[in-house]
């Protein structure tokens, strides 16, 4: 993904997302579809500053990554159920390795919160995407947004 | 020589990984056992025998940290060896752990070789 692209954060979600399905996110184009069954997955944590993730994305991108990580069939009922486990995953993940690498992880204060999964609206989603810090990405054809917010001062 | 293995995680997910690393890597199992946090791996515990638990740091209920204190304060239990398998990212606690009497730590994202390095690491060493 080219430099120019990135937004606080992005770095450590491609890696993560990389890493653990195989996936490799890019911008997304401007008219990409909003996803369906949206979900935000969020993470707070504090290293002293607080930080949140979020990620928004559809059920059916989050189906697919379990579908990669347990080797089981793409759109199965097992790769449904599993699909808001692996965003909170991916999103924990990431939250961990934002903090490795702007090296707040020796501050005995960090806490990370545990993920958080609640459905997003067409008029949400809307908003969120054309929020600051909100980079829109395709992932393997499925269209994804993430925000790191906080660490201004890291 | 084949084990008996608990995972302790609060992802479904990352459990199911775990286990299929583990028949992957040819490690020998016995059984392998599921707990979603600390304190169902408590549990687990007191009800079976096992020689190696693979737990997570950050899970509601009870975390790893607890869970492990009180894994190596029960007599029954305490020489069982714990490896921590989390995207924890606190440099400090991990090594206090590791004082503390983890014997080994995967970081997530994780990749097959690295659970079967530790795994066949630390049950080497407590055999021995």
């Amino acid at each position: 993904m080219p430099d120019a692209t990135m937004t606080p954060g992005l770095a450590e979600f491609v890696d993560s997302l990389e890493t653990m399905a195989f996936v490799t996110p890019f911008p997304a184009a401007p008219d990409a579809p909003a996803p369906e069954a949206a979900r935000m997955i969020q993470i707070e944590c504090a290293c002293p500053q607080y930080a949140c993730i979020r990620l928004v994305a559809g059920e059916a991108f989050g189906a697919m990554l379990a579908s990669n990580l347990l080797a089981i069939e793409p759109g199965s009922p097992e790769s449904a159920a599993a699909a808001d486990d692996v965003l909170k995953e991916l999103v924990n993940i990431t939250c961990g390795a934002v903090i490795r690498e702007r090296g707040l992880a020796t501050d005995e204060r960090l806490h990370m919160s545990l993920p958080t999964v609640e459905p997003l609206d067409a008029d949400r989603w809307a908003s969120f995407a054309k929020m600051a810090g909100v980079q829109v990405l395709d992932a393997d054809g499925h269209t994804i947004a993430f925000q790191l917010s906080g660490l201004e001062q890291a | 020589m084949s084990y008996r293995i608990l995972i302790v995680d609060d992802s479904a997910t990352t459990r199911a990984m775990i286990k299929r690393v583990i028949k992957m890597a040819d490690i020998p199992v016995d059984s392998l056992h599921e707990a979603a946090d600390g304190k169902a791996a408590l549990g687990v515990l007191a009800e079976s025998t096992v020689d190696l638990v693979l737990a997570d740091l950050n899970m509601p209920e009870m975390n790893g940290v607890e869970m492990t204190r009180h894994i190596r304060q029960n007599e029954r239990t305490s020489a069982i060896p714990v490896v921590i398998v989390s995207a924890e990212p606190n440099i400090d606690r991990l090594t206090q752990l590791l004082k503390d009497g983890v014997q080994g730590f995967v970081r997530k994202p994780f990749t097959p070789e690295a659970i079967r390095n530790c795994v066949t690491r630390v049950m080497g060493a407590a055999h021995a």
